[in-house]
């Protein structure tokens, strides 16, 4: 990130009197994961201490989600099917879920947060979706990689008040990338906004970088990042295609060349079945993530 | 498709409601998309699944849309 940008960025973040803190328990979690000899019972401990959280991965464990025929009863099972990276990724996601709120006082803004949490599950739906597709080793980092992009936008929207009302303002009427307009008025973007947010909150290094990049993931090196920035990047724009919920204007972004590269798998003419199954999936997440 | 039933408080266009609005709707969705190889396939696949969608009116209820609307009273 440009230093001038970081600025700005560190300035509009140290104006939030309150940024929101995630759960003791996902930062138990976090630190459990520094751990070389983690267990699965050391992490089911961990879980175990938020009720709701249990119950939120239980009841996902058991959801056509996963997918999984026999009945999942206790968080050690759950662990030990789903894995302890991807138990790691599902508590990330349901932590930063529930920090921001889905409904709002105001119905008529032009921003629904709802809207939003509808595309970034969408994203993340469909980068998990994309990333079984091409064989990538940990497609469910890449579910928490797509529900986590957008994550600045929610900060913008929270915190920025008049500016960000401007900027959703001059979209619509000018017909203008949510994006381009950001950089024009508030001099950073949602991208900068969720990397340094993302930083703060300790999140994986690959989170960071992906959250970083969406836009332009042809700046990544790293293979591993460098993929899951193109997935999230295909998935954006399929999305917005597609019409589910609201990342800021209506507009498919284009889709930069060198993020298709790392997708050849996936051939233009399989894009009809590519999109079903995306709406199947989110369809299911949809279900037992928002409500 | 919730897009079908997209309100004017975020987006504003017309609600598509019949085959012929899906042309001037897939351009303005696509005016900013630049022309990459999956440019022309995507929106192909789009506008299959909308014309297919207005020929089975019931596939409009999706588990979103319910979920989304469920008075079923659109999002107007």
């Amino acid at each position: 990130m440009d230093e001038q940008v970081r600025e700005r960025v560190q300035v509009f973040l140290s104006e939030v009197k309150q940024i929101p803190t995630l759960p003791d328990v996902y930062l138990r979690l976090q630190k459990a994961f520094e751990d070389p000899w983690l267990s699965v019972e050391y992490i089911s401990n961990i879980i175990r201490l938020d009720q709701t959280l249990t119950i939120s991965i239980l009841r996902l464990a058991n959801s056509p989600f996963f997918g999984f025929r026999k009945k999942i009863s206790s968080i050690t099972q759950a662990v030990m099917l789903i894995g302890l990276r991807e138990v790691y990724s599902l508590v990330l996601s349901i932590s930063v879920m529930g920090i921001f709120p889905l409904k709002e006082v105001d119905q008529g803004n032009l921003f629904p947060a709802k809207k939003l949490w509808e595309h970034c599950l969408a994203v993340g739906v469909a980068s998990r979706v994309l990333g079984k597709m091409i064989g990538y080793a940990q497609p469910e980092e890449l579910f928490v990689a797509g529900l986590i992009h957008d994550i600045g936008k929610l900060v913008e929207k929270m915190y920025l008040g008049e500016k960000f009302v401007t900027v959703c303002q001059r979209s619509r009427d000018e017909e203008r990338p949510f994006l381009e307009l950001e950089e024009e008025i508030l001099g950073f973007t949602h991208a900068e906004v969720g990397e340094m947010l993302a930083e703060m909150w300790g999140f994986p290094a690959l989170l960071v970088s992906i959250t970083a990049h969406h836009h332009h993931p042809e700046k990544l090196t790293e293979p591993k990042s460098a993929d899951g920035a193109a997935i999230v990047h295909v998935a954006d724009a399929l999305v917005r295609a597609m019409g589910i919920g609201w990342g800021g204007d209506p507009f498919v972004p284009p889709i930069v060349p060198a993020a298709l590269e790392r997708l050849a798998l996936i051939t233009p003419s399989s894009l009809g079945s590519v999109l079903l199954k995306i709406r199947q999936e989110y369809d299911t997440a949809l279900r037992f993530l928002m409500h | 498709m919730l897009v079908y039933r997209m309100s004017s408080t975020y987006a504003w266009w017309p609600e598509v409601v019949s085959p012929k609005e899906i042309d001037p709707y897939l351009d303005k969705l696509f005016l900013r998309a630049g022309d990459s190889q999956w440019v022309h396939p995507l929106r192909e696949a789009i506008r299959e699944q909308m014309v297919q969608q207005l020929a089975t009116p019931s596939a409009l209820s999706s588990t979103a849309d319910k979920l989304s609307d469920p008075a079923g009273k659109g999002l107007k």
